[in-house]
């Protein structure tokens, strides 16, 4: 039974505005390496690759974007991270991740044999979650946990 | 990136030197300088605000300039530094101190910090090899910041 969970979301590369002078709102993409193929059609990001836009942060082994749809596609250790402004952590972890930046949501998965886990630390205590898949919807700052969902949740000491 | 000696006694002072660099009957590279130094025993010119023309398939598709250059007038591996700045038919931007053109596998390699300029991106990273067009790049250690359309 899947349980639809209230937390903040992970943001993405795509579709994020850049200034220059508003230096707290760009998202930038760092890599070991970087390659731009094709003119840059295909942009793959390889190595310790971090993209991150605060309060929203992103890490993978390996990213891949493409121009024509911004679609970024993460793989390797694929871990979300976000505190909002009350100090409550949110960290998701995967093996592969999609965002489509024309839906604004994003898919994490693992291989067959093992699961999404969501892990939440905040004042009013901790969780942790798994499921099969998660979906982030970016605008509307959830997360949905999918497909064989288990959790527990600790409150906080009154 | 080893340099290139830039001691010793010149030959011949070469005026509006131009050096053109043909692969497979088609132009790939025009080396243009107001002035070039021959050095010819070591096959050499030392050349000013040079200008560098890259062709893909008959058609320009980037130029160089810097500051600086030397041509190798037997291999044609060209260095640039000083600050070179290439820029595409695109308007693709790339900025580094120092460049050499490889004519063996006809990219662009730089040990240096790198910027790239596109439309929808700046990067920023340490080390180049690119096709000269810059429709394929490779930098490492680098960080993207995405702009929005």
């Amino acid at each position: 039974m899947s349980k639809i969970i209230s937390l903040m979301a992970v943001i993405w590369l795509a579709g994020s505005v850049f200034s220059p002078l508003h230096a707290a709102d760009e998202a930038t993409i760092s890599s070991d390496e970087m390659e731009i193929l094709n003119n840059g059609a295909r942009t793959v990001f390889i190595g310790h690759v971090v993209l991150e836009k605060p309060p929203y942060r992103l890490t993978a082994d390996r990213m891949t974007r493409l121009q024509s749809t911004g679609i970024v596609e993460a793989e390797g250790r694929v871990t979300g991270r976000w505190v909002n402004p009350a100090g409550e952590k949110a960290v998701v972890q995967g093996d592969h991740a999609r965002y489509d930046p024309v839906s604004q949501v994003a898919d994490i998965w693992m291989r067959p044999d093992r699961k999404v886990t969501i892990t939440l630390n905040g004042t009013r205590g901790s969780g942790k979650f798994q499921g099969d898949r998660a979906v982030l919807y970016v605008q509307a700052r959830h997360v949905q946990l999918l497909q064989n969902v288990t959790g527990h949740v600790i409150p906080a000491a009154p | 990136m080893p340099l290139l000696s830039v001691g010793g006694e010149f030959s011949q002072v070469l005026k509006d030197f131009q050096m053109q660099d043909i692969l497979n009957g088609s132009k790939n590279m025009v080396v243009e300088s107001v002035e070039g130094r021959l050095f010819e025993k070591a096959q050499r010119v030392d050349i000013d605000k040079p200008r560098v023309t890259f062709f893909k398939k008959g058609v320009a598709s980037s130029t160089l300039n810097a500051p600086q250059g030397q041509v190798r007038m037997d291999t044609h591996e060209m260095q640039a530094w000083g600050g070179v700045l290439v820029v595409t038919r695109d308007s693709a931007t790339l900025t580094t101190e120092r460049l050499r053109y490889d004519p063996e596998t006809q990219h662009l390699i730089s040990t240096d910090t790198v910027r790239l300029e596109k439309p929808d991106s700046i990067t920023i990273g340490t080390g180049l090899d690119a096709d000269p067009d810059l429709s394929r790049v490779r930098i490492g250690r680098q960080k993207v910041y995405v702009k929005n359309h």
